[in-house]
């Protein structure tokens, strides 16, 4: 199977550096349709679908290779290499954030910088840690996507999402969104929520920008701290966007930060 | 409309008092958020639900603060942005906490609006409370579980699908014979997924499950149907197919039940063969047993005319010739006499014997043992008195076997009694005793006794422990084994050389005694 049809490849735009947008927990590349098309006067702009997400090769998910970060890790890996982008300029969202952490300590050379968007190399408070849930949260997590049908049937994960009136672009947007199997969706979140990276911060050696929203409930402003105090030589920036989704609530802020990055960095 | 409800709606009520009216105490919460999930409103009923008062909700609140941490969680990787893709939410699940920290089970309607001019959001909820409901979700979810996982441990294939034939649940051993990923399997039309063949021509055919969607009745495969997996592998099925009714008791599904019978064909046609073959030699067997029977009854038969001149002519020579002969010859002639006699006897038992397996019908008319034994006496009476023997029994039963049979038996195992006695007098002692379905007679003797090595070898034809010692043809006791064995029953002994033998046998009891 070709990897552009495995991870539901995207390339558009110009430029000779190749900028590699990854999406977090809960949704797939549409989540970038905001800031992406910005870059694409100056740069090649590099989309895809982690497997199990969006319109990725659902056959190509196993659970048990998908035990750990580090397998998505080795796909950033192969997409990279897929797309000849090395070394690409890596924007990863939430858990998206940390897989490139991961990524780039295998393969420094394949990565000219890192931007992290809200990530948490811990979601689970530990001693002095504070990663904002318990083990328990992440539990009543799952049985909330329980409860949204989502760890129901495939067949019945759609249902919540049929009314919309709106048949044009939203319509699309829901339902490459409920195309996750509510299996693998269940599945990710427990990896993505009960990984601790916390140790691997301090061997990355590309160099990094930490984007910390306010209000991120997700990943809080001590989490952020946490990863720029932790992360060899990187910068951080505090937005005023609020919530977990700065390219989506308000991706103009979102583009600006990450322009300014790449071009005084 | 009643005064009533004529004070309801004042009719100087402003219009906003009306619609706060509306919307206070609504039977739903209703809370209004901004961009940034802030509370802009919230109403009096959800206040009321979560026990805050309004004061309390004011600064800066947002609408994850009064969600649970996993709610907050499914908040912001799913729901928010679910909403901001779609603009509209239906039916969520999501968890609040009240002021009392009890959790409150809702489903939520969401709906955005977007103001293009000044970018600014809205989004608006609609909050039901679902405690009950809530229940029966989780109720219907733990039994779905129960069955996914009761299904998933069974042996039997089984494969659930929707009204149009699209598979709905499929479980490890059905994945495992189609070859296919269980959660890949879902959603797939039946066919697609268990390709079923003729056995002898390779042809596909239809699936039972759409005869039993299209029929509504439970249908069983015809034989000889085989899967042909994902690999190509095939294997031989056993199954049935039923519909799935809904409460209306329309079709809603069909569910397909099935095994791998391979390895069973395969047993199946093995014994089929083993018992063929056994039947072939049973056959052999008899036919060859008959042979022989035939062959002694007519070699005994056509021996026992030259043996009967023989005999004749010797006794001519010494009624006329006798005194030509002299002592000598009349020696060697008693000897040729009663060689005769011997072999004209063995003869005898041989052609008994040889009549015995041949086929005959032997009559269950119950015999007295008694009676049977009274005859033995008379027969062997000579023997008897010749050696003072001592033959006693206890009341004897009737039993089921024709007299001349039991006589024979019976006759033989005295006359070996008394002709393998020891110095003592020979004391013949017969009982029998009940036991479940038969008797068990046992033939007591103080004669010279058998060792333990002879107990099996005793009852084959011709075998004889003592040679020319005692007399004998060495025919009576397989004689006795057969008429035993004839009648369903056992023999067998019990000795100890110089202190006798119990002979023991078993025969059915008579009909009805």
């Amino acid at each position: 199977m070709s990897l552009f049809t495995k991870h539901n490849i995207n390339t558009y735009g110009k430029g000779d550096k190749t900028i590699l947008f990854a999406h977090g927990y809960g949704c797939d590349q549409t989540m970038w349709r905001f800031v992406a098309p910005a870059f694409q006067d100056r740069y090649r702009v590099v989309l895809f679908d982690y497997v199990g997400a969006g319109n990725s090769d659902i056959s190509a998910y196993s659970r048990q290779k998908y035990g750990a970060l580090s397998a998505y890790a080795d796909d950033v890996l192969e997409i990279i290499e897929t797309v000849r982008g090395a070394p690409v300029i890596f924007v990863g969202h939430s858990v998206s954030g940390l897989i490139g952490v991961l990524a780039s300590i295998k393969r420094p050379e394949a990565f000219a910088s890192l931007v992290l968007v809200g990530p948490s190399p811990c979601y689970i408070n530990d001693a002095d840690y504070a990663g904002g849930f318990s083990r328990s949260d992440i539990e009543a997590l799952l049985k909330t996507l329980d409860d949204n049908h989502l760890g129901w049937s495939k067949a019945m994960a759609p249902v919540i999402m049929k009314n919309v009136d709106r048949p044009e672009l939203a319509q699309e947007l829901a339902d490459s969104f409920c195309r996750t199997d509510p299996k693998i969706a269940k599945h990710f979140a427990r990896v993505t929520f009960l990984s601790d990276n916390r140790a691997d911060l301090a061997k990355v050696t590309v160099p990094t920008l930490v984007m910390q929203c306010s209000q991120d409930d997700i990943a809080p402003d001590t989490v952020g701290d946490y990863v720029h105090r932790n992360t060899p030589g990187s910068k951080f920036v505090t937005l005023q966007a609020t919530g977990h989704c700065p390219h989506l609530s308000a991706p103009a802020e979102t583009i600006e930060v990450i322009r300014e990055y790449l071009e005084r960095p | 409309m009643s005064d009533r409800e004529h004070e309801a709606l004042p009719e100087e009520a402003s219009l906003l008092e009306l619609a706060e009216k509306l919307y206070g105490p609504a039977p739903c919460g209703y809370v209004t958020t901004g961009a940034s999930g802030n509370l802009l409103n919230i109403n009096q009923t959800l206040l009321g639900w979560l026990g805050y008062v309004r004061e309390e909700l004011q600064s800066g609140v947002r609408l994850v603060d009064l969600l649970t941490p996993g709610g907050r969680l499914f908040y912001e990787t799913h729901l928010a942005l679910l909403l901001n893709a779609q603009q509209s939410v239906d039916e969520i699940a999501l968890d609040f906490v009240c002021k009392d920290g009890s959790v409150l089970p809702t489903l939520v309607n969401a709906r955005q609006t977007r103001d293009t001019r000044t970018e600014s959001v809205l989004n608006r909820w609609a909050v039901f409370k679902a405690t009950v409901r809530r229940l029966y979700e989780r109720e219907l979810l733990g039994a779905r579980n129960l069955f996914e996982t009761t299904l998933s441990s069974i042996a039997d294939a089984v494969v659930s699908t929707d009204d149009r034939g699209v598979i709905t649940f499929i479980n490890g051993v059905a994945a495992e014979l189609a070859g296919w990923d269980p959660d890949l399997a879902i959603g797939n039309p039946i066919e697609d997924v268990l390709v079923l063949v003729r056995e002898d021509t390779g042809e596909r055919i239809e699936n039972p499950i759409r005869d039993a969607l299209r029929t509504g009745a439970k249908v069983g495969l015809e034989n000889h149907t085989v899967l042909v997996s994902a690999q190509g592998r095939t294997f031989v099925l056993d199954d049935t197919a039923a519909p799935i009714f809904d409460e209306d008791g329309s079709i809603s599904g069909a569910v397909i039940v099935f095994r791998d019978v391979t390895q069973r064909r395969e047993d199946e046609r093995k014994l089929q063969e083993a018992y063929r073959q056994l039947e072939e030699s049973a056959a052999e067997l008899r036919r060859s047993n008959e042979d022989l029977s035939q062959f002694a009854y007519v070699a005994s038969h056509d021996l026992r005319s030259p043996l009967n001149t023989v005999s004749l002519f010797s006794q001519l020579l010494r009624r006329r010739y006798s005194d030509k002969l002299g002592a000598d010859g009349t020696q060697l002639l008693q000897q040729i006499e009663s060689s005769t006699k011997r072999m004209g006897a063995l003869i005898e038992n041989l052609l008994e014997f040889a009549m015995l397996s041949s086929k005959r019908d032997y009559s269950t008319e119950p015999i007295d043992a008694e009676t049977a034994l009274k005859i033995v006496v008379e027969n062997l009476h000579s023997v008897i008195t010749e050696s003072d023997a001592v033959i006693e029994w206890t009341s004897l039963p009737k039993v089921g076997m024709d007299d001349t049979s039991l006589t024979q038996l019976f006759q033989n195992l005295i006359a070996n009694a008394i002709r393998y006695r020891s110095s003592a007098t020979p004391h013949v002692r017969i009982s029998a005793q009940r036991e479940v379905g038969y008797w068990h007679f046992r033939c007591q003797d103080n004669g010279v006794g058998i060792g333990a090595e002879h107990y099996e070898s005793i009852f084959e034809p011709f075998k004889r422990l003592h040679g020319n010692e005692f007399p004998g043809s060495g025919i009576g006791l397989a004689l006795c084994k057969k008429i035993v064995q004839r009648y369903g029953g056992q023999i067998w002994v019990e000795s100890k050389v110089g202190e006798g033998s119990t002979f023991h046998f078993t025969v059915p009891v008579a009909t009805g005694g």
